[in-house]
């Protein structure tokens, strides 16, 4: 501050001394002055140090840097210290560059300096990067599903499910293990084929896969088996290729709303599909089959008869054949009804005979200007191809896997698009194509499968209602749906989660990004969406971060989908708390020790520090939200004990939003029925609770006011319920009273 | 007993859905062509300004820098929140918004009757964006309503005049979206037609969904 303000009172120089005080920039920035007023040197933040492994993608982080009377205009990093690395965009915010090989924890610093709008350059920040040597894990082979086919087809192995956690895979290696020698298209390749020789009786074929990853590291030896049944005498195998015609989300070249591009749909193999060669005289189904992973088929028919192929949308693999068995299709209605599934033939009818392909192309019916011209008829395969990714996606992690029935109900409802978990699973679709249609939204649709994936072979405690990004939900619902969001990230290999619509004949899509955390910091975050345990958004950020190899800010950690499946059908599945984040990072902690520090580190930032799968220990609660309307999570209460006092609110909205259902845990010494008394401060008067033993209900107590709610459960010592408690004004999806602060009084004898 | 009865509601509407249904005794074709806005549908009006029920500014506060968040007291023709009826949302990852509405009289055919809208965001957001979607049956003076920065709990009113063209038009559906920094997300709403007015007791139950 060495120029003159003519006229400064004694008063005024006080106060310029006191903002240069207070700003933080010292006296080693430079500074400047633009008609008469003193310009305050810019702060450079370089960010938080960071741990990597070799080879991890490393990204500084100087957006925290500050200028308090204008704005940054421009950033210098440099390396001062370490093995020399190359920084990409080095005079942005947030250069990047690849963590170098070493054979020792080596540390690199960098300096960041900072230059305001008006030229004055800040003190210089450093920041440290730890690099330590890469502990190479090996990858995983997947030899795919064991098929059974009939002399003369031909056979593709699949070994494209074949994952390296920390890497890619570089190289695959099949060899035949059993049954008659057989010459490969290629050994090297992921997906070889092969004739099915003839053979007189049924007979298997076996083949290992090995595969090596991009640092050398070979896998175990993965194993499939093709069973091969002998023709039947006078038959053919006539066989084709099946596609299905898919619509693209326009580039922002092709439309900046991003909405489905209906003038270019692309033919993508549609896989595991049902095929049947009907008799084309009298419909007779001669032979059925499903195409394999490349969409191909081939059926065993009479020669020389007059036959017509028909492609279903199901995918069968039914119990008269080894685990692992599906049966998932697309219909109109969810099954309650007899619906039978959508079916699509070209209907050319042609006599049968081997060697000729009869390829089945099958289209959108839908103009290049999104008018339905007819049939819609890929519909049903788009959806049903995402589901078979999905599928592959669990079969990596679990080949045996048994998936229960599935219905995809698309066509006439209209209630919307959301997983129903019974007394039959469907998903249910929207399929307006003047509002919203989702045959061709990949991430919704996986979506879905991602919760009948959890319901089944993890748990649901999601309490469902309404939800979407930034809101501050249940911790339950905040999983579940989070889960979700991931999991169609994971199995799309894509984090564009986009979703398709019309508005008044405009195609558009909104979506998010998976892999982009939530702002760490509530304190000014925008638009309200940062870190929570209550945030879908954190829990599928956190969980995406959790899987990918891709290292950021916040993320050193790269396990692969299957600890995380491990955790789902294990301690996730069995938590005597609920279904939220605090079992899952537990559980996940626990089983992967060498990385729990780098898993705090990644929820950490999400702000979520609970400690065990109660959430205990848990100190962040949202921006402004009343502390004792959410923590502690559990409170655990005791029989015979002082009544306990739950405060519960809408601040964030009603039905499923944080603050309207309070948690208890509540574990008895000595076996023999509890009384469990609930009441509310509410004059509408309407409390309500649920009690779960280990994510099976126990006792329900939901009767129509007046209140208090009082019922009795045998309890057994030892065993841990919780308790989910509610008044209905706040945690009721159709209140009819009026919402508001209420105290729950519960008490337990 | 108002408990969150997932699959019951779940399965009751589905199979209300299903009553229509025609069944086929075999495997049955994807969808027919569904209807479409005609291709020359009429010119869009200009956007309806929004109109944020907000407290009135402290006398010294700054003036608002945002034009479309302009804060004004609910004018005195328009319905308080409380006296509307929630639009139904489409059970699906939506926009963190509410929609209400209200009508100034029965939806009768070729009778004009005022809708007032208002959507309230459950969370801060961006570029907000009401817009009535044209249906066969309906004619309606309804434009785009536009908010630049929509904030958590305001109230964004809109309102235009509807008429039936017949007896059998198809409710009336409002699409609304909204951007949350790099994100954005949309949400359809359902308004039965031939609702009045509306109480809180008359609100219809949304299905829950996962």
């Amino acid at each position: 501050m060495r120029h003159s303000t003519p006229g400064l009172t004694l008063a005024g120089i006080a106060a310029l001394l006191l903002v240069a005080c207070s700003s933080g920039g010292g006296g080693s920035g430079s500074s400047s002055s633009s008609g008469g007023a003193a310009n305050t040197p810019p702060v450079a933040n370089a960010g938080a140090n960071q741990t990597v492994s070799s080879g991890a993608s490393v990204t500084l982080n100087g957006t925290a840097s500050s200028d308090a009377d204008g704005s940054i205009a421009s950033f210098a990093w440099t390396q001062t210290a370490g093995t020399s690395v190359t920084l990409t965009n080095a005079a942005t915010s947030q250069p990047t560059f690849p963590a170098p090989t070493v054979a020792a924890a080596t540390t690199l610093t960098f300096s960041l300096v900072v230059t305001d709008n008006r030229g004055s350059v800040s003190p210089a920040s450093t920041v440290t990067v730890t690099v330590n040597p890469s502990t190479n894990v090996a990858p995983t082979a997947n030899a795919g599903a064991n098929q059974t086919v009939t002399s003369g087809a031909t056979v593709t192995l699949n070994g494209t499910a074949s994952s390296d956690s920390d890497g890619s895979i570089a190289s695959y290696a099949w060899t035949q293990t059993a049954g008659t020698a057989v010459s490969l298209s290629s050994a090297a390749v992921s997906q070889p084929t092969f004739t099915a020789p003839s053979v007189a009786t049924a007979t298997t074929f076996t083949f290992s896969l090995i595969v090596t990853d991009n640092l050398g590291a070979a896998s175990a030896a993965s194993t499939v088996n093709v069973t091969v049944n002998p023709a039947v005498a006078g038959n053919v195998t006539v066989t084709g290729a099946v596609t299905f015609a898919r619509v693209l989300f326009a580039t922002s070249m092709q439309d900046m709303n991003r909405g489905l591009f209906y003038s270019a749909p692309v033919q993508q193999p549609s896989r595991g599909v049902l095929v049947r060669a009907r008799n084309a005289s009298n419909q007779a189904v001669l032979a059925s089959g499903s195409t394999d992973s490349v969409g191909n088929y081939s059926l065993s028919v009479p020669n020389g008869t007059g036959i017509t192929i028909e492609v279903v949308a199901r995918m069968l693999r039914d119990s008269t054949q080894p685990l692992p068995r599906w049966d998932m299709r697309v219909q109109n209605g969810d099954g309650t009804a007899g619906d039978v599934p959508y079916s699509y033939t070209d209907g050319v009818a042609f006599s049968s005979s081997a060697g000729t392909p009869h390829n089945i192309a099958i289209p959108t019916g839908i103009s290049a200007a999104g008018a339905a011209t007819g049939t819609r008829a890929s519909g049903p395969f788009a959806i049903l191809d995402t589901l078979y990714q999905g599928v592959q996606t669990i079969l990596a992690v679990a080949p045996n896997t048994d998936f229960p029935e599935l219905i995809v109900d698309w066509g006439n409802q209209s209630l919307g698009t959301f997983f129903s978990s019974g007394p039959s699973q469907f998903i249910a679709l929207l399929s307006s194509l003047v509002s919203d249609t989702d045959e061709f939204d990949q991430h919704v649709i996986a979506h879905e499968f991602g919760h009948y994936i959890e319901f089944n072979f993890s748990r649901a405690d999601n309490i469902g209602g309404p939800h979407s990004l930034g809101e501050k939900l249940d911790p339950r619902v905040a999983f579940g749906e989070g889960f979700g969001y991931a999991f169609a990230a994971i199995v799309l290999n894509s984090t564009d989660a986009r979703d398709s619509a019309n508005n008044n004949g405009d195609f558009f899509s909104t979506g998010f990004n998976i892999e982009t955390n939530p702002q760490t910091n509530p304190v000014g975050a925008p638009n309200d969406n940062y870190g929570c345990w209550c945030s879908e958004s954190s829990v599928f950020s956190i969980l995406w971060d959790l899987y990918d190899s891709n290292a950021d800010a916040n993320d050193n950690v790269a396990l692969g989908f299957a600890p995380l499946w491990s955790v789902l059908i294990g301690a996730q599945r069995t938590t005597p708390a609920y279904t939220t984040i605090f079992p899952f990072i537990t559980a996940l902690r626990a089983a992967r020790p060498a990385e729990a520090g780098a898993i705090t580190a990644l929820v950490a930032a999400q702000n979520i520090d609970g400690s065990d799968a109660f959430g205990a220990g848990e100190t962040h609660v949202p921006l402004g939200f009343p502390s004792n309307a959410a923590l502690p999570l559990f409170t655990t209460i005791t029989r015979g004990g002082a009544p306990v006092v739950l405060h519960t609110v809408d601040d964030f909205g009603v039905d499923n939003k944080l603050g309207n259902h309070r948690f208890l845990r509540f574990t008895p010494s000595v076996s023999g029925s509890v009384t469990i008394t609930l009441a509310t401060s509410n004059p509408t008067n309407d409390p309500d609770y649920r009690m779960q033993r280990a994510g099976t209900f126990v006792l329900i107590e939901d009767d129509p006011p007046p209140g208090p709610e009082t019922g009795s459960v045998s309890g057994t010592a030892g065993t841990t319920y919780v308790l989910d408690v509610y008044d209905c004004d706040n945690g009721c999806s159709n209140p009819q009273g009026t919402s508001g602060d209420y105290d729950l009084t519960v008490t337990i004898n | 007993m108002r408990t969150n009865k997932l699959d019951g509601m779940i399965r009751a509407a589905a199979g209300t859905a299903l009553l229509a249904l025609t069944l086929a005794g075999c495997d049955k074709p994807a969808p027919q062509a569904v209807p479409v806005p005609p291709p020359e549908a009429p010119a869009q009006p200009a956007p309806a300004p929004a109109i944020p029920d907000a407290p009135a500014p402290a006398p010294d506060a700054p003036p608002p820098t945002e034009p479309s968040a302009v804060p004004k007291p609910a004018t005195s023709n328009e319905p308080r929140i409380e006296s509307m009826l929630a639009a139904i949302p489409s059970t699906k990852m939506g926009v963190a918004v509410d929609l209400h509405y209200s009508f100034d009289g029965a939806a009768l055919p070729n009778q004009p009757v005022i809708v007032h809208l208002a959507a309230v965001p459950r969370v801060a957001g961006a570029n907000m964006k009401v817009s009535v979607q044209q249906a066969a049956g309906l004619q309606m003076t309804a434009g785009p309503l536009n908010v630049q920065k929509a904030n958590a709990s305001g109230v964004y009113r809109q309102q235009f005049s509807l008429t039936k063209l017949d007896g059998t038009a198809e409710p009336l559906r409002v699409l609304v979206i909204m951007e949350m920094g790099e994100d954005s997300n949309f949400g359809y709403f359902t308004i039965p037609l031939g609702t009045v007015g509306g109480t809180n007791a008359q609100k219809q139950d949304s299905v829950k969904q996962r």
